[in-house]
């Protein structure tokens, strides 16, 4: 008999309080030169919740960052949590599986140790954590967690992807830095998965994962990347410029992979979930791929209201599209991540 | 339907001068499914008939909601389409102009908007009407009901040329583009054509850049 399916049973996500502008946060820190105004100004982002420093951003200590990064993942963290067990109808003592995605701190113990005593989770609670992987990494720990799910049936995985981006920057001046500060934002997200619904999502259309595709490019390793600043004491988050085209050039090898290996055609593909990496990415998934606006909506919904979440973007997007209701039984959908490595990650789900 | 450029072989469409009927969409969207499956390298050539005029009007929104999505299929196909047109062009003839990317249409050819008459919309006419002629000349056919010429039509951008024999006129053409027509590059300029409206300059430059680096990559790759 066949393994049966991991379905993705429900979705929560959860931001800072704090919603900023990008006018906002030019104020705020008082950034009077213009090449950086325009650099927030021309992001297509309207707003991010952050957990903005009180004073001068360049004066948070690496220790304060550390700090911010495990207060702001237990409390976006397990907000979201919590939202995704109770849209299922479920709460913490049946969570058999806790999968933390994170790349804006380094802890040891993890995210996962944490999380498990802030949210009361059992003590035999299976956990994994996967650190440093940036925006692609929500579907590298997916297609672990759903073949945890597969191989144990009926019991329920949670992966929580948290990224605290106000906790990993350097605020210096230079367009380096402007480029990274005016993309990112804060924000958790996670997803139930398992292989039978529970009770309160019966009868309800739930997509199940089909299988991954993934891209490595390992020509542009450097391309995204964090460095330490020795000057700062902190890590700095570096963008290459060329990124939307590396990404564009090679967005439809997984996706296409992907398809193939079922016999489908882009035509096939109902819904789209792509990551809300920045403006220039989505225009080169958009050119290259041949989707139209309407596909990428919640993608660039998301990046407006939120900037650029990392890992849990396209969870976001995920959800949006769920709160549509226009998925329906039989629907495909291909998800797509990109970020360091350089990566492109794509999971192929049907409803 | 969809020929090689050098042999041109038109596909008959009956559009009725009141309203897509269920027939026409069911019809649109079967020409349109044929054209998709094809591998390209040729071109869909509409001949788009004038129907008897007849009573028919749209029964629900749904109905009218199924035309508009043919017609952006239409106007998407990886295929280049051309309609060649003659008599009154209106009602959903006209909505299937205003779609293609290349046009031809006898002299006696006159266009004109109808449907307010009726006492509903041209739909999506509409929107490509002053997308392709501006506000001004849209507001006289819509609002006015003005009805244009074919020679008035070619001035305004409308039609690509009056001709006698619009399908060897469109034979021509698809031989002398055929370089260009349906390629890579062509579709991307395309699309950024039919998207030119809604963007501002800051905007335009990124879909432009990104483009460009595709059809830049897919000429060496061809080469």
């Amino acid at each position: 008999m066949p393994a049966p399916d991991a379905v993705l049973l429900s979705v929560g996500t959860a931001n800072p309080p704090d919603r900023y502008t990008q006018r906002d946060l030019l104020d705020r820190f008082a950034v009077v030169d213009e090449k950086t105004a325009a650099v927030f100004t021309n992001s297509h982002i309207d707003h991010r919740n952050l957990y903005a420093p009180a004073g001068e951003p360049s004066a948070e200590s690496q220790q304060e960052l550390l700090d911010k990064h495990l207060q702001g993942a237990l409390d976006m963290g397990g907000r979201a949590v919590t939202e995704c067990l109770r849209a299922a109808g479920l709460g913490p003592a049946d969570v058999d599986y806790l999968c933390c995605v994170t790349t804006t701190g380094f802890l040891c113990p993890g995210v996962s140790a944490h999380l498990i005593r802030e949210l009361g989770l059992r003590e035999d609670v299976s956990r994994a954590d996967i650190v440093g992987m940036g925006c692609n990494a929500g579907l590298n720990a997916l297609n672990p967690v759903t073949a945890w799910a597969a191989a144990n049936p009926g019991r329920y995985a949670v992966l929580l992807c948290v990224e605290v981006c106000s906790a990993a920057y350097v605020w210096d001046g230079s367009m380096r830095t402007a480029v990274v500060n005016a993309l990112f934002g804060d924000g958790a997200a996670a997803v139930l998965v398992g292989t039978r619904a529970p009770g309160a999502l019966r009868d309800r259309p739930l997509p199940h994962v089909l299988g991954f595709s993934s891209q490595v490019l390992t020509d542009d390793l450097g391309a995204m990347r964090f460095d330490w600043d020795t000057a700062q004491s902190k890590y700095s988050f570096y963008l290459d410029p060329l990124i939307p085209y590396v990404i564009g050039a090679n967005a439809a090898k997984p996706v296409l992979r992907l398809l193939d290996a079922r016999g489908l055609g882009m035509a096939d593909i109902d819904h789209w979930v792509v990551h809300s990496g920045g403006k220039k990415v989505i225009d080169g998934i958009k050119y290259n791929l041949d989707l139209t606006d309407h596909d990428l909506r919640h993608t660039r919904s998301v990046l407006r209201d939120h900037g650029n979440l990392s890992s849990g973007s396209f969870l976001f997007s995920y959800r949006r599209l769920l709160a549509e209701g226009t998925a329906k039984t039989g629907d495909y959908g291909v998800m797509m991540t990109m970020g360091p490595g350089t990566t492109i990650e794509t999971a192929l789900v049907r409803w | 339907m969809v020929t090689p450029t050098t042999a041109v072989v038109p596909q008959e469409l009956t559009a009725a001068t009141g309203a897509p009927t269920r027939e026409l969409v069911g019809e649109l969207r079967a020409v349109v499914d044929q054209a998709a499956a094809h591998p390209g390298g040729g071109a869909l050539v509409l001949r788009v008939l004038e129907a008897p005029r007849t009573a028919a009007h749209p029964s629900d929104v749904q109905e009218w909601s199924r035309w508009e999505k043919e017609l952006i299929r239409l106007e998407r196909l990886h295929v280049p389409t051309v309609v060649l047109l003659d008599g009154e062009i209106t009602g959903p003839a006209l909505h299937l102009s205003l779609a293609a990317d290349i046009r031809f249409a006898t002299p006696q050819t006159v266009f004109s908007v109808t449907e307010l008459a009726h006492g509903y919309l041209p739909g999506m006419a509409i929107h490509r009407l002053v997308k392709q002629v501006g506000l001004g000349h849209a507001r006289r056919m819509v609002l006015s009901g003005e009805r244009l010429t074919a020679p008035q039509a070619e001035r305004l951008g409308l039609l690509d040329s009056v001709a006698a024999d619009p399908a060897q006129a469109a034979e021509r053409l698809l031989a002398t583009r055929s370089r260009a027509l349906g390629k890579p590059a062509w579709h991307l300029a395309r699309r950024l054509l039919l998207e030119s409206h809604a963007l501002s300059t800051e905007d335009a430059l990124g879909s432009v850049l990104a483009a460009q680096e595709r059809a830049l990559r897919e000429r060496t790759e061809q080469s």
